[in-house]
């Protein structure tokens, strides 16, 4: 059975889980409770994406501490509505193809393999 | 400051690899290098700061007790790469507030080779890969070569000029100049940035002594450096860095490098041109450009430009990093700004040699780690 690494990132439809501050307008992924910039607003849970546009990305060509996949992969900063800059990462693993300023859709796909299963995340499609 | 805090010391232990050596041992020569400097016994010491970020619980307590078990209090911070200058900040502070006549603070750091481990990241990113220092600086470096124009060859220039001036830091742990064909030859870690433009963690330690005007004179300080400005600025929201995972949609957003340094130019009555030497968190070349501009040395997407124009050199009008940055020098998180404070006290008492930045009188020492957290720190004779 494949497993979605943290199902809480996530709303089943491609759309991350974000906090949307109702007096600020400020977005904060993950969602968290309380509005970072004023303190004493609670947030709204929100939807962001499925659609956004890359703002820069990088390929990573080194074993982090703790990755649980292999280089090369590509992470990117994507910008979704109402607000946010997001890092995740990008579907394809090289950076051939992938231009700054490029729409690209969250997908849900495999990052690594677990006891032979399939660990699943969120990664930006351009 | 309402009172005032002299450095009347500094000392440092070389950074590089010392595979022999714990980090008690490297903090104790730093410790007792600064306090020789300042002509004072450890006897004399009421505080003691130490910044660290990954050594043991007990740290302070078990580098004292190398050198005396006085009694005094002994506190360790923690802020990431910020953890010395945070260190030197309360020192500073507490002596101001005349809670203390003679303070140490020291920053050290063992840390391991390759890329820094438990940098504040949730379980899931690091688990899918996202939990990588060099690929915010090189998101950031990607931004700032799209939006502003910054090119391959200027991050391989910082690299080339830090180096070429830590050949003559005995300090530093590379004190070999590159070329710039070497650094754009060497391995790529997080395209763009390549291994020769990033740091290295690595160890070290560094340490400075601070009293009253009043002690300094009691104990026949000779040169006095004052502290005109300790800041300490944490991220707002909307400030892309690690370990965030997601940050406001705008490139120029209010950082806390910037905060930082507006809060210690105001507390020190001056502004970026100033100030005759800088030493800059250059993680990687991009923050070193990056710093450019947000301590406003030059205006917003112009560092490329003043790197080329050679201003940021010793010898050119403002010189950036003479002891070689962490580029050269390596970073031994805890220790980095103290190593700082180090380096533009030498300076600024005309003792530099070879790398002395001519007539220098005011510097200022800007460190940014983990969380986003920045201390800013003037210094002037």
């Amino acid at each position: 059975m494949s497993r979605v690494l943290e199902p809480r990132l996530l709303d089943g439809e491609n759309r991350l889980r974000a906090g949307r501050c109702p007096t600020c307008g400020y977005v904060v992924f993950p969602q968290q409770p309380w509005c970072p910039r004023c303190v004493d607003v609670e947030t709204v849970e929100t939807a962001v994406g499925p659609t956004g546009r890359l703002r820069a990305f990088t390929a990573v060509h080194h074993p982090a501490p703790g990755a649980r996949l292999s280089p090369p992969y590509a992470i990117g900063l994507a910008d979704f509505e109402p607000g946010v800059r997001v890092m995740g990462l990008m579907a394809e693993p090289y950076l051939d193809g992938l231009e700054i300023g490029a729409p690209v859709t969250i997908v849900t796909e495999h990052a690594f393999e677990e006891d032979g299963e399939p660990v699943l995340t969120f990664k930006f499609r351009a | 400051m309402t009172g005032e805090a002299i450095v009347a010391g500094v000392g440092l232990h070389p950074f590089g690899r010392f595979d022999d050596k714990s980090y008690r041992e490297i903090g104790e020569t730093a410790a007792r290098a600064a306090l020789e400097d300042a002509g004072v016994s450890f006897k004399d010491v009421e505080a003691v700061f130490v910044g660290n970020v990954q050594a043991e619980m007990a740290k302070a307590a078990n580098i004292a007790e190398r050198i005396g078990l006085t009694g005094v209090p002994l506190v360790a911070l923690e802020n990431a790469c910020a953890s010395g200058g945070s260190a030197l900040n309360f020192a500073a502070r507490l002596v101001v507030a005349g809670a203390y006549d003679v303070v140490l603070a020291l920053g050290v750091e063992k840390a391991a080779r390759g890329f820094i481990p438990d940098c504040g990241y949730e379980s899931w990113q690091i688990e899918s890969g996202l939990g990588v220092n060099p690929a915010y600086f090189a998101l950031a470096a990607a931004m700032r070569m799209s939006a502003d124009g910054v090119t391959e060859r200027q991050l391989a220039r910082v690299s080339v000029k830090n180096h070429e001036h830590g050949v003559h830091n005995p300090n530093a742990m590379y004190r070999k100049r590159v070329s710039e064909e070497e650094v754009l030859g060497s391995r790529m870690v997080c395209d763009p940035l390549r291994l020769l433009m990033l740091c290295a963690p690595n160890e070290g330690a560094a340490a400075a002594v601070l009293m009253t005007p009043e002690a300094a004179r009691r104990h026949g300080v000779t040169v006095p450096v004052l502290v005109r400005a300790a800041a300490i600025a944490s991220r707002l929201p909307g400030q892309l860095f690690v370990p965030a995972a997601s940050a406001a949609p705008a490139d120029r957003v209010a950082t806390s490098t910037g905060r930082a340094a507006a809060s210690a130019y105001e507390e020190a009555g001056i502004g970026p041109g100033d100030v005759d030497v800088f030493e800059v968190q250059d993680t990687d070349s991009a923050s070193e450009l990056i710093a450019y501009e947000e301590l406003g040395i030059c205006d917003s997407g112009e560092a490329g430009e003043l790197l080329d124009s050679g201003a940021t050199e010793i010898g050119g009008e403002r010189p950036v990093n003479p002891s070689g940055g962490l580029l050269s020098k390596g970073e031994p998180l805890g220790a980095s700004a103290i190593g700082q404070v180090a380096e533009l006290v030498t300076q600024l008492r005309g003792e530099a040699g070879a790398r002395q930045v001519q007539g220098a009188s005011v510097g200022l020492s800007h460190t940014i780690g983990a969380g986003g957290n920045c201390s800013v720190i003037i210094l002037s004779r």
